[in-house]
């Protein structure tokens, strides 16, 4: 949901600048997905990234007029998007009663930013371990990734019980966590 | 269950999936703050576990980051809208506020009357037997109004709007914006214009189609845009980009299909694909609305032999040969009495299937109606089995016993002509040993 105290320019759709909207556009397509990984592991769930990403797409937009050609888009679009996620993760901790403390967040923003180049070696070790998956296996992880919002409705369409489901994720997750570990060259925690 | 003797490291990314998953509890939130705030090592963890889901996230997303970035921007743009538009209704309620007092008063005395309801837009007009929408149930003259949203899960949904036959195939979401509009978010519709029909629009996220007097199918998916095919007449399409604005536009007649996709900018003619047509052909045909316990079929039986195809809470309705031209005089013996239908007739024929599994309290009633005219319907069963070869589909098995036609007798089974000959109706009767009741509708072709 879109927060109302985001609007704080007074300006319309039609106010748009062309050329300063596509490069607007460019530069959160080429950070996009980092910024959702960075809001993902602040809110902790898909719903939640998905929400954080809409207000984060707003207040960029909202301050790109603030944002400095020549320094690092991804940088600053990091710093707003951790802003917006801990205000969100914050909001939803007192509506729901328990949550990560501010300080948990702080410092899991602070090893998600220095360690960024571990975590990329991490995801291209992952994505190997994915290619290596047999095809099932590969399809049917996709499918519960694509339907995590409700793996209820997912396990009617594939006809498998939602206990089911969970068991073979779970091994799935565990094999790729396995093979990316072997690829790090290092042993579990 | 998280075992919380298992190593620390296990810990976090049992706790962690449960966080991602939403099935973590205050208990179990509890103790994964105290792990990540208490030990490096685990807080590294959980990081890695979260980059590990949103790399799975990733890979499985059928959007590309640019989709996504404007699926984002569309989201904006709207809620730039919406907000101008509280805006507007602020300033209003300012000035106005005595009135707005007086109208409000007013107001609840009218919608409790139900004058507020949006205005009917269109009604339900066919089910095909296998529909299944789990968001809502959907019923034969159900009425659709402005704002109103189906989504359907499986089967074929008929809706009759002004002057234009929708057919919504499952998977499908609609959104019925206002009269002559409606917007697709998801799967594929055939429109079929009839009469003084021109200018209904369909929007998806990547077009705006305007009819122009035909028939037409628009799918969408967000993988592969928006497709938009013409079978006859005309059509206007407009590529929309992330504000809605239209950027290009392609005219579309007879037998053209072309492709829209607003990521890329593409807007582009592509080889012409008849088959989108094919489910609705198969399942409606040339009927205009069914109601009662009649439901359409979306694939043919293979045998309607006694006992092969049950109808357990419905009839079956489905559409045989279509637009037959005779090249020699054909004489049915009808309900009526006998029918002569020179040569050169164009004609199309369906079968009335009615075999429930068991004896049933209930007797079936309904009724089907066509866009054209009711030249014949066929009940004897020696008329049924005469008219298989020419009529019925080759595909399928038909029963020969002589149970298989009506028995049109008093307290026994009822069929009816209106004087439009447009709608038949039926009800049939419900006594053992022998269900299995069938009749065949001649209709001539439009």
């Amino acid at each position: 949901m879109v927060s109302n105290s985001l609007y704080n320019r007074n300006f319309s759709a039609g106010d748009v600048n062309e050329s300063r909207e596509s490069d607007f556009l460019r530069q959160l397509e080429l950070a996009y997905h980092d910024l959702y990984g960075t809001g993902l592991t602040i809110v902790g769930n898909r719903d939640d990234a998905d929400d954080v990403m809409q207000e984060v797409c707003i207040v960029l937009w909202q301050k790109f007029d603030e944002f400095d050609e020549g320094t690092n888009f991804k940088k600053w679009a990091y710093a707003v998007t951790f802003n917006v996620a801990k205000a969100f993760a914050r909001k939803r901790r007192r509506r729901r009663g328990f949550g990560l403390s501010d300080d948990a967040l702080m410092k899991v923003a602070q090893v998600k930013s220095s360690g960024s180049e571990l975590f990329e070696l991490q995801c291209e070790l992952l994505r190997d371990c994915l290619d290596k998956l047999p095809e099932k296996d590969r399809s049917f992880l996709s499918g519960c990734y694509r339907n995590s919002a409700s793996l209820t409705n997912y396990a009617r369409e594939i006809k498998m019980s939602v206990e089911t489901i969970y068991t073979k994720l779970k091994r799935l997750r565990r094999r790729l966590a396995e093979c990316v570990t072997r690829g790090m060259g290092r042993e579990e925690l | 269950m998280i075992d919380s003797s298992s190593s620390p490291g296990d810990e976090v990314r049992a706790l962690t999936d449960a966080q991602f998953d939403g099935s973590i509890n205050r208990q179990q939130m509890e103790r994964l703050e105290s792990l990540i705030v208490n030990d490096l090592g685990c807080l590294q963890m959980y990081v890695e576990r979260m980059t590990f889901h949103g790399e799975l996230l990733k890979d499985a997303s059928e959007k590309s980051p640019h989709q996504a970035t404007l699926g984002l921007m569309r989201e904006f743009s709207r809620s730039i809208r919406v907000r101008e538009q509280q805006n507007r209704w602020k300033q209003m309620t300012f000035v106005s506020g005595l009135a707005a007092g007086v109208l409000v008063v007013a107001g609840s005395v009218l919608f409790f009357a139900g004058a507020f309801q949006p205005a009917p837009l269109g009604v339900i007009s066919g089910l095909s037997a296998n529909v299944q929408s789990a968001s809502a149930s959907r019923e034969l003259g159900q009425i659709i109004r402005a704002g109103d949203s189906f989504t359907l899960d499986e089967g074929i949904m008929s809706l009759q709007l002004p002057n234009v036959l929708v057919d919504l195939i499952g998977p499908a979401t609609v959104r019925f914006d206002e009269s002559g509009k409606l917007s697709l978010a998801a799967g594929t519709l055939v429109a079929k214009i009839l009469k003084d029909g021109e200018n209904f629009t369909v929007t998806t996220p990547d077009a705006e189609v305007v009819d122009l007097g035909t028939e037409f199918s628009v799918h969408y998916h967000p993988a592969t845009g928006t497709d938009v095919s013409v079978r006859q007449g005309r059509v206007q399409a407009k590529l929309l980009d992330w504000r809605k604005a239209p950027t290009k536009m392609l005219e579309l007649t007879d037998n053209r299909s072309a492709n829209f996709q607003s990521g890329t900018g593409a807007a582009q003619e592509v080889n012409f694909n008849p088959q989108t047509f094919h489910p609705v052909d198969r399942s409606r045909g040339g009927i205009r609305s069914i109601d009662g316990t009649l439901r359409t079929a979306t694939a043919e039986p293979a045998s309607l032999r006694s006992g092969d195809s049950l109808t357990f809470n419905h009839t079956l309705v489905i559409p045989e040969r279509q637009n037959v031209r005779l090249e020699e005089e054909l004489t049915i013996n009808g309900l009526n009495g006998v029918v002569s239908l020179p040569a050169g007739t164009v004609i199309s024929s369906y079968l009335v299937h009615y075999d429930p599994p068991g004896d049933i309290s209930r007797a079936p009633r309904g009724a089907v109606t066509f866009l054209g005219q009711v030249a014949a319907v066929v009940v004897q069963t020696s008329d049924l089995v005469a008219t298989d070869p020419l009529l019925g589909l080759s595909s399928m098995e038909f029963e020969t016993a002589s149970f298989r036609g009506l028995e049109i007798e008093p307290d026994e089974d009822e069929v009816q002509v209106s004087r439009d000959r447009k709608t038949v109706s039926f009800r049939f009767d419900t006594s053992p040993p022998q269900y299995l009741d069938e009749a065949r509708i001649i209709v001539i072709s439009e």
